[in-house]
């Protein structure tokens, strides 16, 4: 045992990471999509190229640190830009997140190539922010991610009356006396910290797929918001382990992609097969419904007001076999038995 | 200066910006993000089995890439188990990774990669030339995206009445029985087939800047749907020219400069403009501020000195306790009502003025009718 650990310490380091990255971004992912944010991420991971690249501009240093410390600026000035076209302009959200989004990424480009071409030969690698990397993950990174995703377990529990009504009820928060800014910056600051981290091991592109995959398959399962981050937690654990541990066999398979088909393919199954919510159960359900409604076709006829004079012998003998009408002088009427399933029937089934 | 790389990149631009003020205001901007990335897909797909880079079919597979992209992220928001935007958040990454783990694992040993489809090369574009009948008639990307520019406006000038009608009322297209559906993804393959053209040009992400940008850009000045468009090429044209020419004098890659262009000229009307400019909203904003500050005030008097039930005269003691603001605001205001005249100072009382009366009644005339203030 201690010798595979000893083999594959580049292995666990990195599926420890992916793993951490994936808890990280699918509990903080959630309640972005929860907030009708789910694209905010997408826009934010693109955001952060130019202030990755100046920030090794003006120091000169390639150390992570400084690139984050880069990134995570360049994210909140998008975040702020957005902010005031949204607010005073007629622009409209998505044409905003796009707007930026582009824009960002265009300026991060030219200041990277012009970096590239500089001829500053430490620059290499730079554009690894881009695509990400998953083998490059090394300890310290997994201890950061480490302390992030414990960070904001933590931030969560402690704030967990606020977020969820700030996610729900967003005046009833207000009213409540609480500050819906200063939520607003804790919500933000930690999607910030997950995607910025987050780029770097599965790049700008796929970091959206890992905050809204899981949210979104797990909103199927439940209700709940509770049980919702947790179960996009485990979604983005179970596919951050797979992919690294994949990608890390066999080396021809990048980290980033592999992960995001976990992901999707839990989407997948969640959207098709979780009881209540599901497709398929949706569909069963419609079946019996349908099937019922044939099988009582008689009893409805009566229920409108028809005569029992006009249905046929078949239909009469069913009503009377299954105690669904009892005779008297006028006629049949329904009975007991029968008023309780058309009452069933009459409420819809199970519809969507 | 290589005009040729400056007229690929203006037609581009028109190109873009043309389908992209559709696509903004049929609000599907991020779908642009979405089809932009797909495309990849696309062309992976149909590279598999047509192993040329220059093959039209290439541009028809990832065209129709484009199309099931925004299919799928339908189907999904019909199941109503996700939004919109978190649809298209699951759905195009999921395509992109198929294409880039195909690329990693079965054209490894190509010159398929990533990077190139993400960042573009419109400088290297004009090396590959239309050559027909032995002439050399120019660099072929002008060629295929002047057609697309070609087929867009011909699109729009055609439909230009469904087209606007699906856009701004889609319920009123329905009754009227024209199928939205037909129009939408018209808009919707026009986008794909502008996003393959154009993304060899300026690579996939910058190609959203392009579509996005000069739309939301030209909105801020226009109000319909023709001027948009014309506006927004208009706008788009001259973010290519000016964005070249930087690029030319600094050295810097020319589609990311274009697209940093775009975003800035946008920051910089969104600040200026008339009327919908930030400055301007700004100032109008705290000129209402300021008006309704003093109508509250005025209001405030008036109510102490005419109202049937509390006819008692405010002082200023009382007026500061009861409007609770803050001490500068308060003082500003009153000195201002007393330039104005709309106030006197009846130790130890404040009253209104005549001229403060009028100015009330100037404002909010209606209020005044059936109150017989000037028996008072």
């Amino acid at each position: 045992m201690l010798d595979f650990f000893n083999n594959n310490y580049t292995m666990i380091i990195v599926v420890l990471g992916t793993v951490l990255l994936g808890v990280a971004s699918g509990t903080i992912g959630t309640i972005s999509i929860l907030q009708k944010k789910a694209l905010l991420g997408d826009a934010l991971s693109h955001a952060t190229l130019p202030g990755v690249v100046l920030a090794f501009m003006f120091t000169g240093y390639k150390d992570i640190e400084i690139l984050l410390f880069g990134a995570i600026i360049a994210a909140f000035v998008s975040v702020v830009l957005m902010d005031v076209m949204i607010k005073y302009t007629k622009v409209k959200n998505d044409a905003a997140l796009a707007l930026v989004l582009a824009g960002f990424f265009g300026l991060g480009q030219v200041f990277l190539v012009s970096v590239q071409s500089s001829g500053n030969a430490s620059q290499a690698g730079l554009d690894k922010f881009i695509f990400g990397q998953a083998a490059t993950i090394l300890r310290s990174d997994v201890y950061l991610l480490g302390v992030i995703a414990l960070a904001m377990v933590i931030l969560l529990l402690l704030f967990w009356k606020e977020i969820k009504h700030y996610v729900f009820n967003h005046e009833h928060f207000q009213t409540l006396g609480f500050s819906s800014k200063i939520m607003n910056i804790l919500i933000l600051s930690l999607i910030i910290i997950v995607v910025v981290i987050g780029i770097r091991t599965v790049g700008v592109i796929l970091m959206s797929a890992l905050l809204v995959a899981p949210g979104v398959a797990a909103r199927q399962w439940t209700n709940k918001l509770s049980i919702n981050v947790f179960l996009a937690g485990i979604f983005g654990l179970i596919s951050g382990a797979l992919g690294a541990y994949i990608s890390a066999v066999n080396s021809a398979f990048p980290t980033g992609p592999i992960v995001v088909v976990f992901l999707s393919f839990f989407v997948v199954i969640s959207i098709l097969f979780s009881p209540k919510r599901g497709l398929v159960y949706q569909l069963i359900q419609e079946k019996k419904y349908r099937e019922k409604m044939i099988k009582y076709k008689p009893l409805i006829h009566l229920y409108s007001g028809n005569e029992i004079s006009l249905l046929s012998d078949d239909d009469i003998s069913f009503l009377n076999d299954q105690q669904l009408v009892f005779w008297n002088d006028d006629g049949a009427s329904i009975s007991k038995n029968g008023m309780e399933i058309l009452k069933s029937l009459l409420g819809g089934g199970s519809r969507r | 200066m290589n005009v040729e790389i400056l007229l690929v990149a203006i037609v581009t631009a028109i190109a873009c910006s043309i389908i992209g003020s559709l696509l903004v205001l049929r609000g599907m901007s991020m779908i642009t993000d979405a089809i932009s990335h797909t495309v990849l897909l696309g062309i992976v797909i149909v590279y598999i089995f047509v192993p040329n880079l220059s093959s039209p079919f290439l541009i028809m597979g990832a065209t129709v890439m484009g199309l099931i992209t925004v299919y799928l992220v339908e189907i999904l928001v019909k199941t109503k188990k996700t939004s919109s935007d978190a649809a298209t958040g699951v759905v195009f990454p999921l395509l992109f990774s198929i294409a880039v783990i195909i690329i990693s694992t079965i054209f490894k040993n190509t010159h398929l990669d990533v990077d190139a489809v993400l960042l573009g090369k419109l400088e290297f574009t004009v090396f590959e030339r239309f050559i027909f009948l032995g002439i050399d008639l120019g660099p072929k990307s002008l060629f295929i995206m002047g057609l697309i520019l070609v087929l867009l406006i011909s699109f729009i000038y055609l439909l230009y009445k469904e087209i606007k009608l699906v856009i701004f009322d889609e319920s009123l297209a329905l009754a009227l029985g024209f199928s939205v559906p037909v129009i939408h993804y018209a808009i919707v393959t026009g986008a794909s087939l502008t996003a393959v053209a154009a993304f060899d040009v300026l690579g996939s992400i910058l190609v959203i800047a392009l579509m996005v940008g000069p739309a939301v850009t030209a909105l801020l000045f226009t109000k319909s749907l023709k001027s948009t468009i014309v506006l927004s090429a208009m706008i788009s044209g001259l973010n290519s020219v000016v964005g070249y020419f930087i690029a030319l004098n600094l050295d810097l890659t020319v589609a990311g400069t274009i697209s940093s262009v775009t975003l800035g000229v946008f920051l910089i009307v969104m600040i200026f403009a008339p009327d919908k400019g930030l400055i301007s909203i700004v100032i109008r904003r705290k000129n209402q501020n300021k008006d309704f500050k003093m109508l509250a005030l005025l209001y405030h008097i008036f109510n102490h000195d005419y109202n049937e039930d509390q006819m008692k005269p405010v002082t200023y003691e009382l007026l500061y306790v009861e409007l609770k603001w803050k001490e500068s605001k308060f003082n500003a205001i009153i000195n201002k009502a007393l330039q104005n005249n709309y106030l006197m100072i009846n130790e130890p009382n404040i009253k209104l003025t005549k001229d403060g009366i009028s100015y009330l009644k100037r404002k909010h005339g209606h209020y005044f009718e059936g109150i017989d203030y000037e028996k008072k």
